[in-house]
């Protein structure tokens, strides 16, 4: 078999030669202490016209200098013109990408990774648990179910971070409060409240367990800190669910984004390729090396 | 190896007693891997400890394992030393990576290895092992070569211009794929992370391009001077077939030149670099 | 669809066609001894190709992929970035003497390298390269090329396959279009010929791809991991003088504000391959590490692509500063 470029070519092959997209920063939101959301829009408007992307699905972010991260793109594809990511400062790509601001242009390489399939999941209540910045991959689905909202039957969100102050989309969860056709809860662990609270205190899984969810034609998308997926899974487990009908999305550390680095893998499969969204069942036959 | 030597019994004797009594967990030692030549081993159970085998192939420094968390973790460590180990040993004690108390050293009098023998043991003074716990083996010969003599290798790079040595070492350097076999081998780089895993700032780049290279070969260089033992393994190791050993010998002979020091002959020894007391007559940077 | 030919030629042909090719402002590179180290060098005079060499330190796959490559540069502007791809398109290249262990892993690397995205770096490289392969004629002791459905006169991933004579001639068998454009430039030096090649060297198979693959899919966890990685060393050695490992980092480096963002080799025996920026590392010992290895290449790549990702080169085995390499650890694994 040899390589050349009409074989390529036959094969519909996407050529990839690593260079990103120039975005520039329409807006810059402080979320939390350490996390940032940033809205780009495309530096050439022909690219930013011909981009599109489903729910769930990634880039890598480029602050040129310091190197390339992976976020997946926490904005709908219904809403076109500017994708957006939010960013929690760990290290030296994170803190140089905090340190850009309105007007700077940052790159972007993308869309990669499969998404959540929901044409599967027309007619289903839906039901959202994320915790702390977990709730990036899950505000993509949220804002398209939101944007179609006939195509699903109840949405439910359920959402908690450690403290008030690491609550992320602190406004849009009020808007999604204020919503009559969408029930949103809020927590936060014992002790991350704050005087004014008038939500939810209890880590996530036990207010899901208080939440006594039906899985009567439900589908759960979770997403968040390993452990609290662990717990989460052991409750709707609890409940009923079957692991089918659970949906989370993995993070590994990438480089490439698109299965040829060798470094992102749960053994046969790459989170770049055959994910990074998977339903539990799937991950329960994974390697437990994640 | 058809014949169990006399020393090779005695080895075998001396790590199951260990390990039959519980002076040890684990013996770290040498066995034939698919026939040939030895290979690290780690015997547990007495009666594997049949396996071990000491012959001119067992060049490796076995004390490179003494900083492994995997290998630190299966218990009491037991250790056959060669007197080339034992110095990087010494190092580590007086580094404090490791306590005298929770080694079990099995020296091992040995006139050479490698076949053809290697260059660092024509004129080795420490064939007899100082310091351990048991001893096996016969008295060695004497080192063919004046270990006076163990820095005549590098006196031809030294002979080189200011020029010739700087286009030497870049020919030499940027043949480094920075595969990092010399620093893995060291046992004396044991750190949790090397200067070159840092990245804020990325004090040393990564990539195998040659002011990467020089770099980080120099960096190591550096960071191994006064420390050193001149064991040779990241040459050896060297898929790129790069003098590393020069570097680490040049260093070796400036801190003998100037401080009269060679490490690794003591525990107890006082090195120009890491240790200090409030007398120092040269405080440095305080 | 050509029907490629074979050829015979006397012996001289070897500095006539680089002659030619050098001519046409073509790389060639070949096998060259220096400080005691085979490696592919460029425009070397043709005297210097060592007889009987076992094969090269570094495999032919870092032709088509550098141990470090600039894939753009990039400068900044205030808040603007100005980018820019590489500036030299890579030369044309024919590397003579590969082994065809090498030239095999070729097939290998192009299915990973052209997974639904073509890796153009790598492609482009692959276009302009044309390999040719001298078969073997005596086995080493580490070789284990048929271990893993590969042979010593495997002519997978070449143009040409040449068997050399004694009285320095050789019998050339064109394989692809690339191939017989080479032969070209030998003219009419190059005779077509009925003639076969001889029979390959003998090299004894030393364990069996299907009893592994059925071992692996059991032996996840495994003490058999711990035992079998408590000498490796965790260095990149293995990896990196593998034809067939592929694994790659990819960092920006800069001066004030400029720079380039450029792919170098990387391995999954590294403590930090794998450890996200939050501090989790999902193989956060070295048995994890040796296991995704043998896992990788025997288990996980055979499931995508149909094949195991070793051509059994034997490079891993002598490069190992422990004398571990995947023949000590396979064997024992097919005893289980």
């Amino acid at each position: 078999m040899k390589t050349d470029a009409t074989a390529a070519a036959k094969r519909e092959l996407i050529p990839l030669d690593y260079r990103p997209m120039k975005m520039r920063v329409i807006a810059a939101t402080q979320e939390t202490s350490d996390v940032k959301t940033f809205r780009l829009e495309f530096c050439d408007s022909g690219e930013g016209e011909r981009f599109t992307y489903k729910p769930g699905q990634f880039g890598l972010y480029s602050a040129f200098g310091s190197g390339e991260a992976t976020f997946c793109i926490a904005s709908s594809p219904t809403r076109k013109g500017y994708i957006e990511c939010s960013v929690k400062r760990v290290g030296k790509v994170t803190a140089e990408l905090h340190a850009r601001n309105t007007g700077d242009v940052v790159g972007f390489r993308g869309p990669y990774g499969n998404w959540f399939p929901l044409d599967r999941m027309q007619g289903s209540n839906l039901l959202f648990i994320g915790g702390g910045i977990g709730l990036a991959p899950l505000r993509s689905v949220i804002w398209n179910c939101i944007d179609c909202r006939d195509q699903f039957a109840d949405i439910s969100i359920l959402y908690g971070a450690r403290t008030v102050d690491d609550l992320v989309y602190k406004t849009e969860l009020q808007e999604w409060k204020k919503m009559q056709d969408v029930q949103t809860t809020c927590t936060v662990d014992p002790g991350g409240e704050t005087p004014e609270w008038d939500d939810q205190v209890g880590f996530v899984p036990t207010v899901l367990e208080s939440m006594n969810p039906s899985p009567e034609n439900t589908i759960a998308i979770t997403c968040g800190p390993p452990i609290m997926i662990k717990f989460v899974l052991a409750g709707l487990t609890k409940l009923g669910f079957s692991l089918d009908s659970i949906y989370t999305t993995l993070e590994n550390r990438m480089k490439c984004g698109v299965g040829k680095c060798g470094r992102c893998n749960v053994g046969n499969k790459y989170v770049c390729k055959d994910g990074p969204v998977f339903r539990c069942s799937e991950i329960a036959e994974l390697p437990q090396e994640f | 190896m058809t014949t169990v030597t006399s020393l090779t019994r005695s080895l075998r004797e001396a790590a199951a007693q260990a390990l039959t009594s519980g002076e040890a967990a684990v013996v770290i030692g040498y066995e034939l891997n698919d026939g040939e030549a030895a290979a690290p081993a780690f015997v547990r159970a007495p009666e594997d400890a049949e396996r071990l085998i000491f012959d001119e192939s067992c060049f490796g420094n076995l004390a490179v394992y003494l900083a492994k968390e995997e290998v630190r973790r299966l218990g009491k460590l037991a250790i056959v030393v060669k007197g080339c180990d034992l110095r990087a040993i010494n190092v580590l004690l007086r580094e404090n990576v490791v306590s005298r108390d929770d080694l079990l050293l099995i020296g091992v009098r040995c006139s050479g290895v490698g076949r053809p023998a290697l260059r660092k043991c024509s004129f080795c003074e420490v064939r007899d092992p100082e310091g351990c716990d048991t001893v096996v083996g016969d008295p060695p010969e004497p080192p063919p070569t004046d270990p006076g003599k163990r820095y005549a290798e590098i006196e031809a790079i030294e002979e080189l211009s200011m020029e010739e040595r700087w286009a030497y070492w870049q020919k030499q350097l940027g043949k480094c794929i920075r595969c990092y076999a010399c620093r893995q081998v060291c046992p004396l780089c044991y750190c949790k992370r090397c200067i070159v895993e840092k990245s804020t700032p990325q004090w040393v780049e990564t990539s195998p391009h040659l002011r990467g290279n020089i770099a980080w070969n120099i960096a190591r260089g550096l960071h191994l001077t006064g420390r050193c033992v001149s064991c040779g393994e990241c040459e050896r190791v060297c898929p790129m077939k790069i003098p590393l050993g020069s570097l680490g010998d040049k260093m070796a002979k400036l801190v003998d030149e100037w401080y009269g020091f060679r490490s690794g002959m003591s525990a107890d020894e006082k090195a120009p670099f890491t240790a200090w007391s409030p007398d120092d007559p040269e405080p440095g940077i305080l | 669809m050509a029907e490629f030919k074979t050829y015979q030629v006397a012996a001289g042909w070897l500095e006539s066609v680089a002659g030619a090719l050098r001519e046409a402002k073509v790389d060639v590179l070949v096998p060259c001894e220096e400080d005691g180290c085979v490696d592919l060098r460029s425009n070397q005079g043709l005297q210097a190709l060592p007889q009987g060499y076992l094969n090269t330190v570094l495999p032919v796959k870092r032709v088509l992929m550098p141990a470090s490559e600039v894939l753009l540069e990039y400068e900044r502007q205030s808040s603007d970035i100005t980018l820019a791809s590489p500036q030299e398109p890579a030369p044309e290249t024919v590397v003579i003497g590969c082994r065809p262990c090498d030239a095999a892993a070729l097939e290998m690397l192009d299915a990973v390298f052209e997974w639904d995205y073509e890796d153009v770096p790598y492609a482009e490289r692959r276009r302009r390269t044309t390999i040719v392969s001298f078969a073997c004629t005596e086995a080493h002791p580490t070789c284990f090329c048929t271990s893993v459905g590969g042979s010593p006169h495997n002519s997978a991933g070449s143009d040409v396959l040449v068997y050399s004579k004694s009285d320095g001639g050789a019998l050339m068998q064109v394989l692809t279009e690339k191939g017989a454009a080479f032969i070209g430039k030998l003219g009419p030096a190059a005779e077509p010929t009925d003639a076969g090649p001889p029979a390959p060297p003998d090299v004894p198979e030393k364990f069996d791809t299907k009893k592994i693959k059925a071992w692996l899919d059991e032996n996840f966890e495994s003490d058999f991991w711990v035992d079998v990685s408590l000498r490796c060393l965790g260095c990149g050695a293995c990896s990196y003088v593998c034809p067939t490992c592929h694994c790659f980092d990819i960092v920006d480096e800069s001066i004030w504000n400029r720079g380039q963002r450029r792919r170098n080799w990387d391995c999954c025996s590294f403590a930090l391959f794998t450890k996200h920026a939050s501090g989790h590392n999902p193989r956060p010992v070295q048995s994890a590490r040796c296991r995704q290895r043998v896992m990788h290449k025997f288990k996980y790549f055979p499931e995508r692509f149909g094949r195991v990702a070793c051509v059994g080169c034997g490079r891993c085995v002598r490069t190992c500063g422990v004398g571990q390499g995947l023949v000590s650890i396979l064997a024992a694994m097919d005893k289980k």
